[in-house]
């Protein structure tokens, strides 16, 4: 981080910063263990519209993205984006149809469904609009463990059963053709090998085994059905950052789904076998000292969502050997540390990783960037171009 | 994206294949082909693009999904300097020279019927004649095409591999979205067409394959007549609409509404085939067309047959004629239509019927609704002889082994089509039974 120091000693604090030398490394990483499938990207995990480009530009096969909100997906589209997926089920209409026009032109977005109730409304206004809307199926692929429930509660599409029905249920829509089927393997992408809780390892492994061939089969089956029922199907979605390895030895899916893997935020340190590198980081000014071993940070906050505990929590990496205050955690406006080297000065930085990859950018308007100690450049976030989605 | 059609029922021109593939695609943009050729993939399906229809062979039968090019269609770009054009793969061929003619330029050589789209003709190797001229793909410099990864690809053509390839693919490379012509200036030709015994027409035989820009015979079937049309570069005429019609009636006999008449009591009465043959032969008119390039070389076909057509080395034309006319006469099949010849020159394509040689190609014909059965067969035995390579798009009994015998390059251009098809989006059962390695 010396190098950082070099090249972001002139700028305010806080700030937020990407080192571009480990983000190109990261984009190495995704093409060389995507193997051949295309690589999505998912725009939640870089939220700007700069650095989307940065890596769309450099990936060797990719697939388009992965968006999060309708607003969003907007915004994405007047700035020139194309082969959007949609991976939200929404119901908004009005921001609906601000899309179609863009749709009417050639450019692709698709809509998630996994409830007749979804699908049935991207059918009633592609009717009164007289344009079709792509659909992708989003199956829930995790497991059931009966003591243990692997996985995420979102998709309701838990069975081959379920599937068919809403299929049947959607067979006779004529404005709505499914073309993806999306299943995300929360389970493995989303959960850490290393767990917080440290007795919770030994599970993590034999379960995330057995649950890769229930998700192997599911998908497969899944995919055979859709196979016979829509001509335009062409696309299977799978993985995450977490599952590259996994899901890109998938012979059904076509496509990965990798956010998190650019920026390599705190969370996935957890992971075993992700050789990655962190991109994105945040710098607070130490400003107070009262006493020994103690230093304050001007600014705070920045806890990842999700279930919340502890490894929500942004991590001070730089300089090493800060640790939060028990009683204080981070900060509204200061974060306390307790420096263990004593060795920081009123007036030193202190670099974080925040937990999550795209939340940082909720909070800065631009990510400064360097090489090495080459001070580059700013990417504007997309609430630095008044993007504000949810 | 395109909703595809369902099972629509899908036909040649001839109408000896039929199919009802399960979806018909009608692609507006690249990016619906794309989608389409993904879809199949990973729907583990074939696709085919069906063209114009205008083959007689099952080369462009599709199996489960079909795709036409229709929406795709026009100039996109051109260069005059270069005299490229670069125009879609769905363009007929009716529709693209006078697009041509508007900026000037002409295509160097054409068939004789120009209701085939230009990416289906490029990809069967439909060519017409003239010694010094190729087919109609190798007027292509350079294509583009969505192979069967669902990707964009582009190539120049150069003295590589996969120009080789590309020249003749019977798209199984892929899904070819646009091709640049390489464009002559715009021309006009004289057509003089007369009567001949073979004796004559033979002697002149090789001086006038190039003393011609192009020369084209009918020879018909057991009588000693041929008819003989001459075409060349004349100054800049285009045809009026009075003109046309006159021609429409007396030029040519194939392309004569009489010509129907003669057919249909052919078929009624086989037995009459070689009496009516005789008093076809004895109508070809003499006479001469003038006009546009494009108005010169084709004819409309009036009636409908079905073909069988081969290549043979130029050298062996004389005796295969000689030999063709000897049987023929002694022994009538129930076939009026004459014989079509005309000449190439050689190609360098893996899959081109030339195979590099100067060419003499014979095109045999037989009347819709009568027997080829026969015929064929003797023509499909007696051309074995010769060495001769059928055309893809024409009825021919080809198989995998003569395949390997008549094309030392088959591996080599299955190993490309490995490469850019590596799921077989492209291989219907009909091109696998013959292209298997």
């Amino acid at each position: 981080m010396k190098e950082a120091e070099a090249a972001y000693a002139h700028l305010t604090r806080p700030f937020a910063c990407i080192d571009l030398e480990a983000l190109d490394r990261n984009i190495a990483f995704v093409n060389k263990s995507s193997g051949k499938k295309g690589v999505r990207i998912a725009t939640k995990s870089v939220r700007s519209v700069e650095l989307l480009q940065y890596i769309g530009q450099r990936l060797d096969s990719p697939a388009g993205w992965m968006t999060f909100d309708l607003r969003e997906t907007l915004f994405l589209l007047e700035k020139g984006f194309n082969d959007l997926l949609l991976g939200y089920p929404q119901f908004e209409e009005h921001a609906l149809m601000h899309l179609i026009p863009f749709i009417r032109e050639g450019r692709t977005v698709i809509f998630m469904v996994d409830r007749i109730e979804q699908w049935e409304w991207l059918e009633s206004i592609a009717k009164q609009n007289e344009v079709l809307l792509e659909i992708c199926i989003d199956i829930n692929v995790s497991s059931n463990f009966k003591i243990l429930y692997f996985g995420t509660n979102r998709s309701s599409l838990k069975s081959i059963a379920k599937l068919k029905s809403l299929l049947e249920a959607g067979s006779l829509f004529t404005h709505t053709p499914i073309t993806g089927l999306m299943g995300y393997e929360a389970q493995i992408a989303g959960v850490a090998d290393i767990p917080v809780a440290r007795w919770q390892s030994a599970l993590v492994k034999p379960l995330k085994r057995l649950s890769r061939k229930d998700v192997r089969n599911f998908r497969k089956s899944a995919v055979n059905i859709i196979r016979e029922k829509s001509p335009s199907f062409r696309f299977v979605n799978g993985g995450g950052s977490g599952s590259i390895d996994f899901t890109s030895g998938e012979e059904e899916v076509t496509e990965l789904t990798i956010g998190s893997a650019f920026y390599f935020p705190a969370l996935f340190s957890r992971y075993q076998n992700l050789p990655l590198e962190t991109a994105a980081t945040f710098a607070l000014r130490i400003t107070r000292m009262p006493e020994p071993g103690v230093i304050v940070c001007h600014g705070g906050g920045y806890i990842a969502s999700g279930a919340t505990g502890i490894d929500k929590n942004p991590v001070p990496i730089w300089p090493k050997n800060l640790t939060f205050l028990k009683n204080e955690g981070a900060g509204e406006v200061q974060t306390p540390l307790r420096d263990k080297n004593g060795t920081l000065q009123v007036g030193d930085t202190v670099y974080f990783r925040h937990a999550k990859a795209g939340e940082l950018c909720e909070r800065f308007s631009e990510l400064h960037a360097r090489r090495g100690s080459e001070y580059v450049g700013t990417y504007k976030t997309y609430r630095g171009e008044g993007g504000c989605f949810l | 994206m395109s909703v595809p059609k369902k099972r629509v029922k899908w036909t040649n021109w001839s109408r000896n294949v039929k199919a009802a593939p399960d979806y018909y695609h009608f692609p507006k943009s690249v990016s619906d082909i794309q989608d389409v050729v993904n879809s199949c993939r990973i729907r583990g399906v074939s696709l085919r693009v069906t063209g114009a229809a205008h083959s007689f062979s099952p080369i462009a039968k599709p199996e489960s999904d079909a795709m036409s090019l229709d929406n795709l269609r026009g100039l996109i770009s051109y260069d005059s300097e270069a005299m490229e054009v670069r125009l879609w793969g769905g363009t007929y061929l009716h529709e693209a020279a006078p697009i041509l003619a508007a900026i000037g330029l002409g295509f160097e050589n054409m068939g004789d019927i120009q209701e085939q789209t230009i990416a289906g003709a490029v990809s069967t190797g439909t060519h017409g004649t003239g010694i010094a001229l190729g087919s109609l793909s190798s007027q292509v410099v350079a294509w583009t095409w969505v192979d069967g990864k669902g990707e964009i690809q582009y190539h120049r053509r150069s003295q590589d591999d996969l120009s080789k390839a590309l020249s003749l693919s019977l798209g199984m490379l892929g899904v070819l979205i646009d091709v640049t012509i390489k464009a002559v200036p715009l021309y006009s030709l004289q057509m003089k067409s007369y009567r001949s015994t073979l004796g004559n027409a033979l002697a002149e035989w090789s001086s006038g394959i190039r003393d011609n820009r192009h020369l084209e015979w009918f020879y018909f079937p057991g009588t000693d007549t041929v008819q003989v049309k001459e075409t060349n570069i004349t100054p800049l005429h285009k045809q009026t609409l009075q003109s046309k019609t006159v021609e429409f009636m007396k030029n040519g006999l194939i392309e004569n509404a009489g010509f129907k008449v003669i057919s249909e009591l052919c078929r009624v009465k086989p037995s009459m085939s070689r009496m009516l043959t005789t008093i076809s032969a004895k109508s070809v008119p003499n006479g001469s067309k003038r006009g546009m390039y494009y108005e010169v070389f084709p004819s409309p076909r009036l009636v409908k047959f079905i073909e069988t057509e081969y290549a043979i080395p130029l050298h062996a034309f004389e005796a295969c004629i000689e030999e063709i006319h000897g049987f023929l006469r002694a022994h009538p099949f129930y076939v009026h239509f004459p014989i079509e010849c005309r000449v190439t020159a050689g190609e360098n394509a893996f899959l081109s019927p030339t195979q590099g040689e100067e060419t003499a190609f014979l095109a045999f014909h037989m009347y819709k609704g009568m027997d080829a059965g026969p015929y064929f067969k003797w023509v499909h035995m007696l051309m074995e002889k010769y060495n001769g390579r059928p055309h893809f798009g024409k009825v021919n009994d080809l198989t995998n082994e003569k395949m390997r015998q008549l094309y030392p390059n088959l591996q080599r251009f299955m190993e490309i089509r490995q490469q850019y098809d590596p799921k077989s989006v492209f291989m219907t059962n009909y091109l696998q039974s013959i292209f298997r390695i």
